[in-house]
């Protein structure tokens, strides 16, 4: 089955290449399911269909609904359905500052960071090099993301912040974007340029070869989040972001037929 | 050795006092530090946790009584204290179960504890369907509340629709459980490892929730073994060497309805008692687990 949260074209063309493997998924909506613990078990439905009883999920659910999500992996893994997400992965995923910190104990080389319960903890932090880029969360939600330039603008920044809102600060890497798509053990690349005008990375992306060395720290990433298949974003050899939550169609630009190759992992996977 | 009490954003001052007075006379120093003071620095080797030039990783004991809305920080906080080898009474993954209803239930359904039926759902429609096969009247939950916020109670759908609809549009779970008839008030244990305290919570006047936070009493109870015995299984389940398992009265017996992770120490009724309970335990386990 494909787990989604609407059925799209990219679903569709999922639901295509996987049936071409004869494997012929099922589209479940996440509004559609329910999780029931009763009488020491516990089940997992949808419009009356034990959805235990499938060999297999792809779940393409976005990481806001990962206090969903997690338990739902766990009720797959527990009744042996197989899926590509393993169940902390949403959870470690939407937890930004325990996704950094699990990358870098890890090993995975990630920009320098520090995170703050509260803006008002700002005034206790260890003279950050500016320019730096503030993440500030309010929950699992990015609420703000932006590029500060020195220390006033931080001030000034933070006091307009709520005390519940945890805030990161990490350092600016300067530098082009490798957005990468593992797939069991293939990584596909795309690279978008980083424009110094506008302090971002712009464009599409366009296919990028991956060296060695990137390409290992980008399985590493995956490897920490707990998926077999997973979005990596990194800059010069640092990740930024890992996820098990991506939009496919992004990849067209790679020269690749994505879908086939998901189709493909889950095909062997479930031999 | 040295002893860390970090407070989250609800700390009450009295119960920091409390425990702080306790530690002192057992550690050798004991120190507070607010939570909004920690940090966590990553250098591009390691990640610490630090308050001002302090690792707090140079602890030997740590007891962080966090509140849900400190989740998102306390979580990486917990992981690198376990990481440190600093004693915490309770662990990240404890700690993550727990704050989330429905994950408690459905991970305390293996352990053969009796629990209420109940369910987990995004869309009121499916909520409805999964409510209908647990019955109505039926608690209604926020997946993350605390201290009795967050849960409603629903006689039929008619009521249940308005509370389902609203969850929904602020993007929560929807969270329903089955609603045990009680005489008023639930069962409280306090698990210091094999050690239980129990005590009776009595709901407020006209409330039929049992929060002492709300305005309701505590009293001092022998509980039955029965009682006891289902709140060592609940914490041990879970790794949980200090934590409060609260439990309703059914005809079948304890019916584990909620973990906490940092329950309250319901100073009005006991003054420093139970304060003192878990500083003397905490000392115990961390000479154990320094000692070997």
């Amino acid at each position: 089955m494909i787990v989604t949260k609407q059925e799209t074209e990219n679903v569709a063309r999922l639901g295509s290449a996987l049936g071409k493997k004869k494997l012929f998924p099922s589209i479940v909506e996440l509004s559609e399911i329910g999780m029931l613990a009763r009488g020491g078990r516990t089940s997992v439905t949808a419009k009356g269909v034990d959805l235990s009883d499938f060999d297999a999920c792809f779940m393409d659910a976005p990481i806001e609904l990962a206090p969903f999500v997690e338990v739902l992996l766990d009720e797959f893994a527990e009744k042996g359905v197989f899926c590509q997400a393993a169940p902390e992965s949403y959870y470690v995923s939407s937890n930004k500052p325990f996704l950094l910190s699990s990358l870098s104990e890890c090993g995975v080389r990630t920009p320098l960071f520090e995170v703050l319960p509260d803006a008002s903890a700002l005034s206790h932090s260890s003279g950050f090099k500016f320019p730096l880029v503030l993440h500030r969360y309010r929950g699992y939600q990015e609420a703000k993301r932006i590029v500060v330039e020195d220390e006033s603008a931080l001030k000034a920044l933070c006091k307009s912040f709520s005390e519940s809102d945890v805030v990161v600060l990490q350092e600016l890497i300067e530098s082009d974007l490798d957005r990468s798509l593992v797939v069991g053990d293939e990584v596909f690349n795309i690279r978008k340029k980083w424009s110094p005008k506008k302090r971002e990375n712009v464009g599409r992306g366009v296919y990028h070869k991956l060296s060695n060395d990137a390409e290992e720290t980008v399985f590493k990433a995956c490897k920490t989040i707990g998926c077999s298949i997973a979005l990596v974003d990194s800059s010069d050899g640092m990740v930024l972001e890992a996820s098990p939550y991506f939009d496919v169609g992004e990849f067209s630009t790679s020269g690749k037929d994505v879908f086939s190759l998901i189709a493909g992992f889950y095909a062997e996977a479930l031999k | 050795m040295k002893f860390l009490l970090i407070g989250g954003k609800r700390a009450h001052k009295l119960v920091t006092q409390y425990i702080l007075e306790e530690a002192k006379l057992h550690f050798d120093t004991a120190t507070f530090v607010p939570l909004n003071k920690v940090r966590v620095v990553y250098d591009g080797k390691h990640t610490r946790l630090m308050h001002k030039n302090t690792d707090l990783g140079s602890y030997d004991a740590c007891y962080a009584r966090l509140f849900p809305e400190d989740f998102l920080f306390g979580e990486t906080m917990l992981d690198i204290l376990s990481r440190e080898n600093v004693y915490t009474p309770t662990n990240p993954e404890a700690f993550r179960i727990v704050n989330h209803k429905y994950y408690t239930i459905k991970y305390l359904a293996k352990t053969g504890v009796l629990t209420p039926a109940t369910s987990l759902s995004i869309f009121p429609k499916t909520a409805l369907r999964l409510t209908e096969q647990i019955g109505f009247p039926a608690v209604v939950k926020l997946v993350s509340g605390f201290g009795g916020r967050g849960v409603m109670l629903a006689n039929g759908p008619a009521e249940f629709g308005p509370l389902t609809d609203t969850l929904e549009l602020f993007k929560e779970a929807i969270c329903t459980q089955e609603y045990i008839k009680n005489p008023g008030r639930d069962v409280r244990a306090y698990v210091f490892g094999d050690v239980v305290e129990t005590v009776y919570r009595y709901g407020a006047e006209g409330d039929w929730r049992s929060n002492v936070s709300r305005g309701g009493r505590a009293e001092e109870f022998e509980a039955p073994k029965e009682y006891t015995e289902a709140a060592v299984k609940v914490a041990r389940a879970l790794g949980l060497d200090f934590c409060a398992v609260d439990m309703l009265e059914s005809e079948k017996g304890p019916m584990v309805v909620e973990v906490n992770f940092t329950p309250g120490i319901l100073w009005k009724f006991f003054g420093d008692k139970l304060a003192k309970m878990l500083v003397q335990f905490i000392y115990k386990r961390t000479l154990e687990t320094k000692t070997g």
